[in-house]
C-alpha cells in the first residue's frame, strides 16, 4: 500500500495527526506485523495485536516521536500490549507450567526429528514471557543488534543479553525434554 | 543438532504463511486514521486558555454573587445589631482559585453594591 504523505513529512511531524498516522502505518505495520505473528500464536492474533498498537498510537499522537524512534515507539508499544495480555492470562498459564497441553497437541505422526525439534521450540517460545520472547524473535530472526534491541523494548543491553541468556537456556531444556521424550516412545 | 537460528527459522510462521490481505489492510488503516482524527478532534475546540479563563470568569461570578447575598444578608439583619460608622467596616471577600492560590478581596468602604 503507498504512503498518501511524503515519508519525510511524516519522519519530521509535519502532516497532521490522521495523516501522519496513516504514513506511519503504511511505513511500518509489515514489520510490526512480522513482529506481531511471531509473538502471538496465530495470524488472527497477530492482526488484533498489530491494530490495537496502532489504535493505541492514534489515541496518543503527541507521544509518538518523530523520525526514526517512530518504529521503536511502536514495537514498545506492541510488545507492551503482548505483556499485558499475557499477564491477563497469567492464571491459566501457571495452572498449566510445564504445557502439558500444549505438549499434548499432536504432531503429525510422519516428521522427521528436526520438524519435532522446530515444532518444540516454536511451542517453548510460545511459553517464555513476551519481552524475553520479543528480544529472542528479533535477535535470532530480525537480526537486531542488542542495542537496538534494548531501544526498542525501552530496557538497557544488560536486560537484553540477560533475556537472551535465560530465553536461550529455556528452549534448549524444552529441546532435551522433547528429545527425551521422543526415545523413551 | 541444529542451532537455535535455524530451528526458529525453519519453524517460522512468517516465511509460511501469507500476510494480511489487502482488504484487512485496507480496512484497519481506515480504522485507524479515523481514531487518529477523532482523538485530535475535541482538543482543538477546547483548548487549555480557554479552559483557564472560563474558571477564572465563574470565579468572579461566583465571588460577586456572594458579595451581594452578604451584602442583602446586611441589610435585613436584626435592628438591634449596633450600626457601626461606615469608615470602620472593613468588607472581605475571600477565595480559593482552582490551582489552591487565596484571593482576598478587601473593599473600598465607600463601594456600595
Amino acid at each position: 500500500m503507498a504512503a498518501t504523505l511524503p515519508t519525510d513529512a511524516v519522519k519530521t511531524g509535519l502532516a497532521d495527526p490522521a495523516h501522519r498516522l496513516g504514513a506511519l502505518f503504511d511505513l511500518y505495520h509489515p514489520r510490526l506485523f512480522r513482529l506481531a505473528r511471531r509473538l502471538s500464536r496465530n495470524a488472527d492474533e497477530a492482526r488484533d495485536l498489530v491494530q490495537e498498537t496502532f489504535l493505541r498510537a492514534a489515541r496518543a499522537t503527541r507521544s509518538i516521536p518523530e523520525g526514526d524512534a517512530a518504529e521503536a515507539w511502536l514495537v514498545r508499544v506492541l510488545v507492551n500490549i503482548q505483556r499485558d495480555e499475557w499477564r491477563r492470562k497469567g492464571a491459566k498459564m501457571r495452572l498449566d507450567p510445564e504445557g502439558e497441553a500444549e505438549s499434548a497437541r499432536p504432531v503429525p505422526q510422519d516428521t522427521e526429528a528436526s520438524l519435532v525439534a522446530k515444532t518444540t521450540v516454536w511451542r517453548a517460545l510460545e511459553r517464555l514471557p513476551p519481552r524475553r520472547r520479543a528480544a529472542i524473535v528479533m535477535y535470532e530472526l530480525e537480526g537486531a543488534t542488542i542495542k537496538a534491541i534494548a531501544k526498542s523494548l525501552g530496557v538497557t543491553a544488560v536486560t537484553v543479553r540477560w533475556h537472551l541468556s535465560m530465553g536461550r537456556r529455556e528452549l534448549a531444556e524444552a529441546i532435551a525434554t522433547a528429545e527425551r521424550r521422543g526415545l523413551r516412545q | 543438532m541444529k542451532d537455535l537460528k535455524q530451528l526458529l527459522a525453519e519453524g517460522d510462521p512468517v516465511t509460511r504463511e501469507r500476510g494480511m490481505s489487502d482488504a484487512d489492510l485496507r480496512a484497519m488503516r481506515r480504522t485507524i486514521v479515523l481514531e487518529a482524527g477523532l482523538e485530535t478532534a475535541p482538543a482543538s475546540w477546547w483548548p487549555r486558555p480557554l479552559a483557564l479563563a472560563a474558571a477564572l470568569a465563574a470565579c468572579l461570578a461566583l465571588g460577586i454573587g456572594i458579595g451581594l447575598r452578604l451584602g442583602d444578608g446586611d441589610s435585613s439583619s436584626s435592628p438591634s445589631r449596633p450600626v457601626r460608622p461606615a469608615r470602620d467596616v472593613r468588607r472581605q471577600l475571600q477565595m480559593t482559585s482552582p490551582g489552591g492560590t487565596r484571593i482576598i478581596w478587601t473593599f473600598h468602604q465607600e463601594l456600595d453594591l
